[in-house]
């Protein structure tokens, strides 16, 4: 049991400081407290900047929305019966005078593209549930 | 040296006690601040570290049948000048001429507006588009302020404009669809709590509660642009032909009720309106719903399918015309003062004979007579989508000022006063199967999540039977094909029809100008569109069937057409 006898070996050691002068504590504790003195002012600037930036992009996103909805608007401008018939005139096109139906066995021709919410149920004008 | 003993005193207790009370007072204090009235402060502290704001939600647009745009809001901004940072004349120079460039205003007109209101911050500006008023507030311009708006436009120009309405300054609607259907239009307005700074602005990443704004709903209407931009020319064009004062047309589907147009002339312009004008002002009132007319020869059609569903007589029951008919020994003529002899009921309404509409008025007699004016919605409101609607005036027996001749008057359309959608929706009854249907403009709402409301047909009454629409069909067709010349006949297509023609009544009497209107609609077995047609004060004195009949078979051709209906008149069609 000889092994027993032996004193254990020292797997931990206790924590050692370096090894400074008073001045070194000294100029250590002041950059502790220096650098907890600015550390609300840094993240305090960083919180502006990114709150400007912020701020930037939402403006950024209003004006986009805008400019979507004055889009919108020219397009319905565009697409008006009175502009397209003056258009029309403007190119040379006279109004039809006499119609000629005629019956054909095909589909016609595929509808406007329009947003699929503001399409009628019923793809026929006039055409409306029957009560 | 012996010290001496201090000797022991209670006094050391009193600042003791001092202090304890002290501190149970402060301590009590706490205790009702942090705990009992903890609520209390804590919402007052809320209530100087937040501050809330309000967000408007975005104005639905106003669409046609197929999704085309008719009204929509755009973003704009309304310019204020803080009225003190003008006080330095070059500043005030320098920032009037800044603005004056970007809104078209004159800059001494700006400054003496600003420097003479007294007010701390003055409008200079209203609705300034958003491009423009936003490069100004970048440029700093001096004592600029912005608040954002919006402003609403419209795309088509003043197409539909007595049906889509006007806006007020304030965003809300004030006639039209735009005000009948305000509260759905303005959604609903959200709201921003945050941590503000002491400038009152947002602390970044502070708190914030948002309550979002829900946009409101845009609106579908009943209404097809192209058979609109249709019936407003065609009304131009008659009104002009005709010397007439003003006019309307409404071109309806009589299946459902929708207005398919809803056409008035003159119009009022949205980007010439002047409130100040009292002419431009009247032109805010829907005239198809407001204004009140004698209807004249269209209201024989009501008599007859009263007459007929009866069963008092049937399209060809007979009566001898005289060209004369005396009630209670009051003489009732003709229109042109013609005797027509023997006559079937087809024949009246095709030679438009007055006696024979007292014939059939004393067939039904004036209680039922009246209960089939009722049935058929007279004198009520029909409930349209439009605001300013007439109820009508419909002269009863109970009447104090009733006289017996006002229900002979009543058989040819004289003695009732009507709105011209009043007589569309009642006419829609003869001819649909006999349902009196809710008219209305609005097919459907389109929420801002995409979820789709369409607004169902109404039905409120039953005036006659089917078989009697049937008949009345059939007569009216062979009102408007009686085989020989009829202005209203369409090229392509049946139709039937009745045309009308009033003297405008004056203090019991009569004017020298009239009213001309002609009803109808096409095709005849199954009708696809009901059209009125109605022309005020015409110089040139043509009759409802001269003067409106060739408007409405026009416009039969090209509505039906567009609609892609096969024409169904042999000769048209073998061209």
């Amino acid at each position: 049991m000889t092994a027993l006898d032996q004193p254990a070996p020292r797997t931990h050691r206790g924590l050692s400081l370096p090894k400074l002068g008073v001045s070194g504590w000294v100029v250590a504790g002041a950059l502790i407290v220096s650098a907890s003195a600015m550390a609300p002012v840094v993240q305090n600037s960083l919180m502006t900047t990114q709150g400007r930036n912020l701020e930037a992009l939402e403006g950024e996103q209003t004006a986009l929305q805008v400019e979507m909805r004055q889009l919108e608007a020219e397009i319905a401008r565009l697409i008006s019966v009175d502009r397209i018939a003056r258009r029309a005139l403007e190119i040379g096109l006279v109004p039809g005078a006499n119609a000629i139906f005629v019956s054909i066995g095909e589909a016609g021709p595929e509808p406007p593209k329009i947003p699929a919410e503001h399409l009628p149920e019923a793809s026929e004008p006039g055409s409306g549930p029957a009560p | 040296m012996a010290q001496q003993q201090a000797r022991r005193t209670g006094r050391v207790w009193l600042p003791a006690i001092a202090f304890a009370v002290f501190a149970a007072v402060v301590l009590a204090r706490l205790v009702q601040v942090q705990i009992l009235e903890h609520d209390r402060y804590a919402e007052e502290a809320r209530s100087e570290l937040y501050a809330s704001d309000t967000v408007f939600a975005r104005r639905g647009a106003i669409l046609d049948r197929n999704g085309f745009l008719l009204a929509m809001s755009t973003d704009t901004w309304d310019l204020y000048v803080a009225s003190r940072v003008w006080n330095d004349d070059a500043t005030a120079r320098r920032a009037s001429e800044a603005i004056a460039e970007a809104t078209g205003h004159d800059s001494t007109y700006l400054r003496t507006l600003v420097l003479e209101s007294g007010l701390v911050d003055v409008l200079v500006a209203r609705d300034v588009p958003y491009d423009a008023g936003r490069a100004l507030l970048d440029a700093n311009v001096p004592g600029l302020i912005g608040l954002p708006n919006t402003v609403r436009v419209h795309p088509a120009g003043d197409l539909a404009s007595s049906v889509i309405g006007i806006m007020g300054a304030d965003n809300t609607g004030l006639t039209g669809i735009e005000a009948w259907y305000d509260a759905e239009l303005l959604g609903t307005p959200g709201r921003v709590i945050f941590e503000r700074d002491t400038t009152g602005s947002p602390i970044p990443y502070g708190e914030t509660f948002t309550t979002e704004a829900v946009p409101g709903p845009d609106i579908i209407l009943t209404i097809d642009r192209r058979m609109q931009v249709a019936a407003e020319r065609a009304l131009k064009q008659a009104i002009e032909e005709n010397e007439a004062v003003r006019g309307s047309i409404v071109i309806m589907d009589p299946r459902t009720g929708e207005i398919l147009a809803l056409a008035t002339q003159p119009r009022l312009s949205f980007e010439a309106l002047d409130l100040s004008d009292p002419v431009q002002v009247r032109l805010l009132r829907n005239s198809v719903v407001s204004d009140l007319y004698e209807p004249g020869s269209v209201m024989k059609v009501i008599t007859a399918a009263a007459a007929i569903d009866a069963g008092f007589v049937t399209p060809e029951t007979t009566y001898e015309d005289r060209g004369i008919a005396f009630v209670y020994g009051i003489p009732i003529f003709n229109w042109n003062n013609g005797v027509y002899g023997e006559q079937t009921m087809t024949g009246v309404l095709q030679q438009s004979i007055n006696t024979g509409a007292v014939f059939m008025m004393e067939e039904l007699g004036v209680a039922l007579f009246h209960e089939y004016l009722e049935a058929f919605g007279f004198g009520r409101p029909t409930y349209i989508d439009l605001s300013g609607e007439a109820a009508g005036l419909v002269r009863r027996p109970t009447d104090s000022d009733w006289s017996p001749v006002d229900a002979a008057a009543q058989s040819f359309g004289q003695a009732i006063s009507v709105t011209p959608i009043q007589m569309v929706t009642a006419l829609a009854a003869t001819i649909n199967g006999g349902r009196l249907l809710e008219p209305r403009l609005v097919k459907a709402m389109v929420a801002h999540d995409g979820t789709r409301y369409d607004l169902p047909t109404r039905v409120i009454g039953q005036p006659i039977s089917p078989e009697t629409s049937e008949t009345m069909r059939q007569m009216l067709g062979a009102v408007i094909d009686p085989g020989w010349y009829h202005p209203g006949k369409p090229r392509y297509y049946t139709a039937g029809g009745k045309s009308g023609t009033a003297n405008v009544p004056i203090d019991a009497s009569y004017d020298d100008t009239q009213i001309v209107s002609f009803a109808g609609f096409a095709p005849v077995d199954e009708p696809r569109v009901l059209i009125l047609v109605k022309l005020d004060e015409n110089a040139n004195l043509e009759t409802g069937t001269e003067a409106a009949g060739p408007v409405f078979a026009s416009l039969v051709d090209e509505v039906l057409g567009y609609l892609g209906v096969p024409p169904n008149v042999e000769q048209a069609a073998t061209r």
